[in-house]
């Protein structure tokens, strides 16, 4: 029977995997044979030591967190991970061929589009720029026939057009070398001989282009500068119109004082040129700090003269409020300051603004010396040293103030061997200051425009306080009270400086006593 | 297939859910219906299993882990083909050995590449890890040594318990393979053990 028990069947055993019939045979056989039970002990100790030697496995708190992240990295694209380059760059090919078959132009679509996108940074917020330089006729004038015109209102920079040896069209702008401006315009006038009626005729012939010229040339605050070539045409139609004014008015003259080239202008001719220029030519030539481009850009003349008649409509709202006429200020960007300049006052005033300041310098301006007569105090003085030696007595009053703002002091004294008497006349300097300050009616004027302070060498000078919010407004009056107060303190102050000076001296002196003061 | 059929039942008789909550069957027919959810309570129930079977068949704690979230996303891929002709525990065991010995069989190919130091370095480790039990120490390189498709049966007999059927099932062979092999494997230690039956013993 225990032939018919392998090993195996033993193992089986141990471990309970055997059925009914063969565990009863097992069972049976271990009973009858040594050798058997034996072997199974082996066995059994065989598995005890490998149960023994299980390890326990440490805890892994964030197995399922990691998983669940893993689970989300791979949920859906891992399938195609394996493929994701083949697939990528098949299906990139075929989506290019099929873009490029249906669409041929594709590529130049995409170069067209960023070339706009460039542009349309460089093309944003455009102004005039002839706007900030306010060209007046006689500019449109020289643009007419110097060709150049004023960038700016200092006249420092210009725009000029000219020819190149070719004859090819260029602009130009430069430093204006001369700031004197010769009166072009005026002896143009003069030279035509025209009446009054004709002169207003030129006069309506070039601020008709006025806006015109103005929106040919655009800048912003990119450094882009957008000149329009029609300005070209431009300048050849106002040749024409007033060209063909003049000859109608006097051909001779015309023909005279000017170059044979500008002197036969007929109807069609101008008419022709103007047409030409009122053509609507949008495409600008930009000049950017990094690019020179011509793009068509249409700029809202209309737009922008509405926006500028409602800026001048708040701007004198705003002069109503502040009662004055800000239609005479202009502003000049300087690089670090900006410049007011009161027109009315003929440059002799002023106004830098900058982050910390605004300052008036005053041209031209004398403050007038103070005319105050002071007594010889030299002569005073050596009586008082020889009388100091045997002075005995002193006396003087304080006398009243006559209607020349004058006080007239009487000192008295006595020495030893002799007594006297000393006068001496000392102005109001108070009253004479306030009559000399009225006398400067440029001063006055001023003071009523501007609240101003000045610095310890004498100059005038706005600061925040006074003028970023005040300026030139309401409390004026107070301040000049104020400042008048500070003047009269500073009088006052002045005053007993030299009251103190004389009362020292007398007191040296040897007196006459007449009212009763013994020493 | 009795539990399939009672679940079944279980849900013709709308059964209050919490009976069913912890049956994997319930939780893997909600996972296909759309309620992801419920996976978490798969991993939850069955991770400590699957990190068990994974350390004992590798023999080192390195990989448990990452072969352990592998099992786990290859279950959550294929749940929905899964058909509910045997246990679910019956597919994941299977899923967790193969795993490993994808693992062994690769690790081995590495090994015939990597340099002899390497490997007097590996068994140093080894050594080391086990240094606190003497005799632990012995048997467990005395299990490394079998090959494995002797060793993992012994193990997942003698150390986690399964039965034949089970065993069969997760290494996909025949139960009497299994006997024969776990038989073996008891058969070999024996041999390799003989040296060290005195220190065993005491």
């Amino acid at each position: 029977m225990s032939k018919m028990i392998n090993d195996e069947m033993l193992s089986a055993y141990l471990d309970n995997e055997l059925n009914e019939k063969d565990k009863l045979l097992v069972e049976e056989n271990l009973l009858t044979s040594s050798e058997l039970r034996t072997k199974l002990e082996e066995l059994k100790k065989i598995k005890f030591t490998v149960k023994e030697s299980a390890r326990s496995l440490p805890e892994s708190p964030y197995f399922e967190t990691r998983l669940e992240a893993a689970l989300k990295d791979n949920s859906k694209q891992n399938k195609l991970r394996k493929f994701a380059p083949a697939i990528g760059f098949s299906a990139l090919a075929i989506f290019l061929m099929i873009l490029f078959r249906l669409n041929p132009n594709f590529l130049n679509t995409i170069v067209e589009e960023q070339k706009t996108n460039i542009a349309g940074f460089y093309t944003e917020n455009l102004k005039p720029l002839l706007f900030a330089a306010n060209i007046d006729n006689e500019d449109i004038f020289n643009f007419a026939f110097n060709k150049q015109l004023p960038l700016d209102d200092r006249n420092n920079q210009v725009l000029l057009l000219g020819y190149d040896p070719k004859g090819v069209e260029y602009f130009e702008i430069k430093q204006a070398g001369n700031l004197e401006q010769p009166n072009n315009l005026d002896n143009f006038i003069r030279a035509m001989n025209f009446t009054n009626a004709e002169k207003e005729k030129v006069y309506q012939i070039l601020q008709s282009y006025a806006d015109d010229i103005q929106s040919q040339i655009l800048v912003n605050d990119r450094n882009t500068v957008a000149i329009n070539p029609n300005l070209w045409n431009y300048n050849q139609a106002i040749v024409a119109d007033i060209c063909k004014f003049a000859a109608q008015v006097n051909k001779p003259v015309l023909q005279k004082i000017m170059p044979a080239a500008y002197t036969y202008y007929s109807d069609p001719q101008v008419i022709k040129a103007i047409n030409k220029a009122k053509e609507d030519n949008n495409e600008y030539i930009f000049f950017t700090p990094d690019t020179v481009f011509s793009e068509k850009f249409y700029f809202d003349k209309e737009k922008f003269k509405e926006d500028m008649k409602q800026m001048k409509k708040d701007m004198s709202k705003n002069m109503e409020e502040l009662n004055i006429n800000l239609r005479n200020m202009k502003m000049n960007l300087d690089s670090s300051r900006v410049m007011l300049k009161d027109r009315r006052h003929n440059n002799d005033i002023r106004v830098f603004i900058d982050t910390n300041s605004y300052r008036v310098e005053l041209h031209n301006f004398n403050i007038p010396d103070f005319d105050i007569e002071l007594p010889n105090m030299d002569s005073i003085n050596a009586l008082v040293e020889k009388e100091m030696k045997n002075l005995k007595s002193f006396s003087f009053v304080i006398p009243d103030m006559d209607e020349k703002g004058k006080r007239n002091f009487s000192f008295k004294y006595r020495t030893d061997d002799s007594s006297g008497e000393v006068n001496v006349v000392i102005p109001n300097i108070d009253s004479i200051v306030q009559l000399q300050m009225k006398n400067m009616p440029k001063m006055d004027s001023l003071m009523k425009h501007f609240s101003f302070r000045t610095d310890s060498s004498g100059r005038y000078y706005f600061d925040d306080d006074s003028l970023g919010i005040n300026f030139p407004g309401e409390d004026f009056k107070t301040q000049m009270k104020m400042l008048e107060k500070e003047m009269k303190k500073f009088q006052k102050e002045m005053q007993e400086l030299r009251k103190e000076l004389k009362k020292k001296e007398k007191d040296s002196q040897d007196v006459e006593v007449r009212a009763p003061l013994e020493i | 297939m009795i539990n399939e059929d009672k679940n079944m039942n279980d849900n013709s008789m709308e059964v209050p859910n919490i009976i069913n909550l912890d049956d994997d069957f319930f939780l893997i027919k909600k996972f296909n219906e759309g309620d992801e959810s419920t996976f978490r309570n798969l991993v939850h129930k069955h991770k400590d299993k699957v990190r068990n079977l994974v350390f004992i068949t590798m023999g080192n704690v390195e990989q448990v882990d990452d072969i352990s979230q592998d099992v786990f996303i290859t279950v959550y891929r294929n749940l929905k083909n899964f058909r509910f002709e045997s246990q679910f525990t019956t597919w994941l065991y299977r899923i967790t050995i193969n795993k490993c010995k994808d693992q062994l069989r690769k690790a081995k190919i590495r090994s015939i590449f990597t340099s002899i130091k390497d490997d007097e370095e590996e068994h140093v480790v080894y050594d080391k890890n086990n240094e606190p039990d003497d005799t632990s120490a012995i048997v467990q390189n005395a299990i490394a040594q079998l090959p494995d498709k002797l060793r993992i049966p012994l193990l997942l007999k003698d150390i986690e318990g399964m039965s034949y059927q089970e065993i069969a099932e997760a290494t996909n062979s025949e139960i009497g393979t299994v006997k024969s092999r776990i038989f073996r494997a008891r058969e070999g230690l024996k041999k390799i053990l003989k040296p060290f039956e005195k220190e065993l013993m005491s």
